[in-house]
């Protein structure tokens, strides 16, 4: 019995050693996704030299040379931060983009990134598998679409929270040193509960102390449910049981990194001239503890489809719109929301600094498609409606903003007795819905669009 | 009483004996010792070599061995008889600050393949980084002299011994913060200046050597970054440890090989650049054998504090003058981290990076 009792004390005192010793060695690095040894950084030409998967000279070449010649790639001089590649060079260039792309990776086998709509939205039938390939997406682009536009970021944090002008634009929003994998090693999977991750870290907090600048999301208060009590998850694609970000039933954001104070460390509204190169103006500002979307109080009810229903005061997440590194649609808007597929691409949106030409008269609604995955439009009030038209919402419903008379002053086509299937021509939805605006409502006073 | 005598005869010559073995622990030769302990006049004795000279004699300054005949041991003991073994035959327990040549029979990329080791680098033709090309050819780097580093470098005092002529009769230990002549500099490295452990090891951090840093690398913009003194020998005009490695290593550790100011980014990891006092690197505060830094003021006795912001990060830092049991000379095994489950030396100063 005795000789029981201290074979288990010892093994108790071993696994509890080994436990203390993984500890000690475990840190930031080792448990991100470049850090870790199974599945890190592992530069075929570093690796082809015998180096551990997970080592910083993947990334790092401290000497810009290992037994007197450049490793691959050779590019002849060394780089900042003593980086294999340069850090930056522009949209669809740089040490990141190098490695973070399917074919032709530095990165021994390529790397496999999807987009937010396939590992949160469960979307797997996203075809987008890159980093880089998020990145390409531009007007120019086979297909088209937009992408978060790196000079521009670069410039907009040059000079703030510690960046300066040699600054990676990805370590805006990465620390490469600490980002987890999300999923981790599971990069043609959904993320779950038992692989999520947490990539990104707050550009307010940039150090070059990871114990300062880490992952943001991981803890109890960076969670979206401590952003606010208000959080419904959406659906996860094809699923009215399954929510994201994580495929649980959980539904209050306690699983979700608090997107919005990520968000808008640079989008609100003291950053009031971010240019965007794509866009040619300066974006919109954000002010999400005002706008109805966020956590500003609605100006009246809507129906919404499930799982949002009638409840009002509801707060999104910007993911639950947009996607971060770059979408087929404009804004980068994600083609996939609360558990379908956009019913269309949208390729046009219209810029509301100069409301001077507003309504705008193109009927362009393209942006109804991503409304259409929330809102009720017409289709699903009446299925003798049309679907992205939007009568029951502006002119039908209890509380309307509109009532439904002299149609011309506000349609150009003017209109016919008030029903959805009147051949009245729509006013392009950007004409009112964009962050930040307001509107004349005639019947709910001055509203916000957003 | 005849065995009285003999037995303080015997006292006597232990005592002398003793006193022979012991030095102070520098490269100096105590005047007590006598000559024929190194020197031979004719490099015979009865007509042959005894067995402690080395056989491939005669030697310069008629010297009864080479660099390694003194400096080896076929034990794994590395101070043997007061002198410090830099070459053991077997894994040595207790390696001196500058390492062991023992690694390299391990690997060729474990050290400097000095020709005296018999062991050519099968991989570099030349010093990885090297200024000048052709400066030190394939199978000629030596434990001293023009294409070694101890002793005086230059062309025309040529290799071994004779660079070292005198310095082992006059060699200084402790705080050498002059550096103008080799036997008052760092560990007989021409011009540099340091702090010698006495007993020839980094043990802790209250025990090891102090070396001598700069807050910027050696601009070798001019000649006389290396060639300090305007002669045509190498040493470097900074007087550190750092610049020293530069004399052969300039484009890795020159001011124009990272990025041509001493402020981040970097194009290489840089060396004598101070230690930042920010970021991850406030942590490093007490002195790690793992990582060194180096002082900026040659200090009269080991400290174990660090203080970023005035130390300075070095060539030591991270590798070992002589040889290690890891890839690249390093202090530690970085090749196989974080793998291999054992401490990364590079989370000493990039404390957060682990």
């Amino acid at each position: 019995m005795k000789i029981k009792r201290g074979i288990i004390l010892l093994t108790v005192m071993v696994v509890g050693i080994m436990l203390y010793v993984y500890s000690v060695n475990a840190g930031l690095f080792i448990n991100s996704s470049h850090g870790n040894s199974t599945y890190g950084v592992y530069r075929t030409s570093i690796a082809n030299k015998g180096y551990s998967r997970g080592n910083c000279t993947h990334c790092h070449e401290q000497h810009a040379s290992i037994d007197n010649a450049e490793p691959d790639p050779a590019s002849g001089s060394p780089s900042n931060y003593a980086l294999f590649y340069d850090n930056y060079i522009n949209q669809t260039d740089g040490v990141c983009l190098q490695c973070h792309t399917e074919v032709g990776s530095y990165q021994q086998g390529g790397l496999v990134n999807r987009s937010y709509s396939y590992r949160a939205g469960g979307w797997t039938n996203d075809t987008l598998n890159d980093i880089e390939e998020a990145f390409t997406f531009s007007s120019t682009s086979t297909p088209p679409g937009t992408s978060h536009h790196l000079d521009d970021i670069r410039t907009f944090i040059t000079g703030k929270w510690g960046y300066t002008a040699d600054s990676n634009p990805c370590v805006a929003c990465h620390n490469p040193h600490a980002a987890t994998g999300d999923p981790a090693n599971a990069p043609n999977s959904p993320k779950s509960a038992a692989n999520r991750g947490y990539p990104i870290s707050r550009p307010s907090m940039h150090s070059k102390d990871s114990n300062a600048w880490g992952v943001w999301g991981d803890a109890v208060n960076e969670k979206m449910n401590s952003y606010t009590a208000n959080y419904q998850a959406p659906y996860r694609y094809n699923s009215t049981t399954s929510y994201e970000p994580d495929g649980s039933t959980v539904q209050d954001g306690s699983n979700l990194t608090d997107f919005v104070s990520f968000c808008t460390d640079c989008h609100n509204t003291t950053y009031n001239s971010i240019y965007s190169t794509p866009l040619g103006r300066n974006l919109r500002t954000i002010d999400w503890a005002n706008e109805k979307h966020g956590q500003g109080a609605p100006d009246r009810s809507l129906s919404r489809d499930a799982p949002y229903g009638n409840s009002t005061g509801l707060v999104l997440s910007c993911t639950d719109c947009h996607e971060p590194h770059g979408s087929t649609n404009q804004v980068l808007i994600r083609p996939e929301v609360n558990g379908g597929t956009l019913s269309g691409t949208i390729t046009t949106i219209y810029s509301p600094d100069t409301p001077t030409t507003r309504p705008f008269t193109d009927s362009n609604k393209e942006i109804g498609y991503l409304c259409q995955r929330c809102h009720m439009d017409d289709y699903d009030y009446n299925t003798s409606c049309q679907p992205n038209r939007w009568y029951y919402a502006h002119h039908a419903t209890s509380n309307n903003p509109y009532t439904a008379w002299r149609c011309w002053n506000c349609h150009p086509s003017g209109g016919g007795p008030p029903s959805c299937n009147t051949d009245v021509a729509a006013i392009n939805c950007n004409t009112c819905h964009f962050h930040g605006a307001t509107i004349s409502s005639t019947n709910n006073g001055t509203v916000r669009g957003f | 009483m005849r065995a009285t005598k003999a037995k303080g005869f015997i006292l006597v010559l232990l005592i002398a004996t003793a006193a022979c073995l012991i030095r102070p622990a520098s490269g100096k030769i105590p005047d007590s010792i006598p000559c024929s302990n190194c020197h031979t006049m004719h490099y015979s004795q009865d007509g042959a070599q005894p067995s402690n000279w080395g056989s491939s004699g005669p030697y310069d300054l008629l010297l009864t061995n080479d660099c390694l005949g003194c400096h080896s041991s076929s034990t794994s003991l590395t101070i043997v008889n007061s002198t410090p073994i830099v070459n053991n035959s077997v894994a040595p327990t207790s390696p001196l600050a500058g390492g062991n040549f023992y690694y390299i029979n391990i690997s060729d990329a474990n050290g400097h393949n000095v020709i005296e080791l018999g062991n050519p680098d099968d991989t570099l033709t030349a010093p990885p980084g090297e200024f000048h090309s052709g400066q030190i050819g394939q199978d000629e780097l030596t434990c001293a002299g023009n294409n070694g580093c101890h002793g005086i470098r230059n062309f025309s005092e040529s290799v071994g011994a004779i660079s070292m002529k005198g310095s082992h009769h006059r060699n200084l230990t402790g705080q050498l913060d002059v550096a103008d002549q080799l036997w008052n500099s760092y560990r007989l490295l021409n011009g540099v200046k340091g702090y010698e452990a006495a007993d020839w090891k980094n043990l802790d951090s209250n025990n090891h050597n102090e070396y001598f840093g700069s807050t910027s690398p050696l601009d070798t913009s001019t000649c006389s970054a290396c060639h300090a003194g305007g002669s045509i020998g190498v040493k470097p005009s900074n007087q550190t440890i750092s610049g020293f490695c530069a004399t052969c290593h300039g484009n890795f550790h020159a001011l124009s090989a990272i990025g041509n100011d001493t402020s981040s980014p970097f194009t290489r990891h840089p060396t004598d650049v101070l230690l930042p006092a920010t970021g991850d690197f406030v942590s490093y505060t007490v002195y790690n054998v793992t990582a060194p830094v180096a002082r900026t003021t040659v200090p009269t006795s080991p400290s174990a504090s660090v203080s970023p912001g005035s130390d300075v990060v070095m060539c030591l830092s991270c590798h070992m003058a002589h040889a290690s049991p890891y890839y690249k000379m390093l202090r530690w095994d970085y090749k196989g981290w974080p793998a291999n489950g054992q401490t990364n030396g590079c989370n000493v100063c990039h404390s957060s990076k682990n």
